[in-house]
């Protein structure tokens, strides 16, 4: 028996170094270290990303409230072409124009038929646009100023189409179509 | 002869022992590693918890805001400019009665207006004024017709470079940004001027 001892012993050793060490170490623990590593990754990303968001907030408090509020008015979430109509007349009465008629075209599905889309580079749509039709009457010095007022104003407009018709009477008749624009 | 099974004996107990002892730390490296697994789990869990979604969407809407807002800027269409050029290249013996615009996506303007000269010589003198001006491209006229008092009657069909009614690179001083109904006020004091004979 004695004889038998080393052998038996010898067969433990293998037993565990085959049978347990070697595949804890390639399954269990190589498992357990590329998860480490993977989490470690990730919190390396997340840590980053705490000082990117911290930063970005103290620049985006930079901002003065008022700018960010401008900003938000030159390109809204919305279209909001009603209140933009509201603005258009103030500023028309000001400056002596008449308006009328404001249209945006619509297509048969009742959805703006001349609505489009900007789109950046490797991204989804961003900017919407719409045209705004609007009559106006007045003096030209009247409509030079209104037109004035609206290339300066705040939320860009754009003139796609203007018409102009001369009067005997030095009141002509414009025919103005607009772009504008919001944040998709 | 057994003093060499002894020693093969110590050797074998020894090579066990080793193996005892590797296995050991294998199992206890092993539950270490899981231990520090769960723990880095848990601390990634906290950090995306810390992760508020509508902070992240904010940021991307005010990029998106901020640079679709420069792109829209730049593309910005000041029609006044023109106006300004034509109030400045028309005769005083020349009248435009009707003008359209229209503004391409690339920017250049297609212009078509009709008018009346007093004298084909005034005719002549307008098309030589238009010829000036190198951002009017195209400058045709057309149609050209005088009735018994000499008075000519003509259409006009020219292109616009897109930089004259683009925004220009510097603002001019006197604009301040203003909305639509605030602007009117500000507009009051640069109103551009035209005469009689330069309005269409």
């Amino acid at each position: 028996m004695s004889r038998l001892m080393p052998f038996i012993f010898i067969l433990l050793a293998i037993a565990l170094i085959f049978g347990y060490v070697r595949p804890t170490w390639e399954g269990q623990i190589a498992q357990a270290k590329a998860d480490i590593a993977s989490y470690d990754a990730a919190l390396t990303a997340a840590s980053n990303f705490s000082d990117n968001e911290a930063k970005l907030e103290q620049e985006r408090d930079a901002i003065p409230a008022d700018q960010l509020n401008r900003l938000n008015v030159f390109l809204p979430d919305s279209v909001d072409n009603v209140q933009l109509i509201l603005d258009l007349n103030a500023l028309a009465t000001r400056s002596g124009v008449t308006l009328s008629n404001f249209a945006t075209p619509t297509g048969a599905n009742g959805t703006d038929a001349n609505a489009q889309t900007q789109t950046a580079p490797n991204s989804g749509p961003l900017v919407d646009s719409l045209t705004l039709s609007v009559s106006a009457t007045g003096s030209y010095d009247g409509f030079r100023a209104f037109l004035a007022g609206v290339e300066q104003s705040l939320r860009p407009l754009d003139v796609s189409q203007l018409s102009v018709t001369d009067s005997d009477t030095g009141v002509y008749t414009y025919q103005v179509t607009f772009k504008i624009y919001w944040l998709h | 002869m057994e003093s060499g099974n002894n020693m093969f004996l110590i050797v074998s107990l020894i090579i066990a022992g080793i193996a005892i002892i590797i296995a050991i730390g294998v199992f206890a490296y092993a539950h270490l590693l899981e231990s520090e697994t769960a723990q880095k789990a848990a601390a990634l869990k906290q950090a995306e918890s810390s992760v508020s979604e509508s902070t992240v969407d904010s940021f991307i809407r005010l990029r998106d805001r901020l640079t679709q807002a420069q792109t829209v800027l730049s593309q910005h269409v000041l029609m006044s400019q023109f106006l300004d050029d034509l109030s400045s290249l028309t005769l005083t013996d020349v009248r435009f009665t009707n003008m359209q615009i229209t503004v391409g996506e690339d920017h250049s303007a297609a212009v078509h207006m009709t008018g009346t000269a007093k004298t084909f010589n005034a005719l002549a003198a307008q098309s030589a004024a238009f010829a000036t001006q190198p951002l009017i491209k195209q400058a045709i006229f057309s149609g050209i017709t005088a009735d018994d008092k000499g008075v000519v009657t003509f259409t006009l069909n020219a292109v616009l470079d897109p930089r004259l009614v683009d925004i220009p690179p510097t603002l001019p001083a006197s604009w301040s940004v203003a909305a639509p109904a605030e602007a009117a006020t500000t507009t009051d004091t640069t109103q551009a001027t035209s005469t009689a004979t330069t309005t269409p």
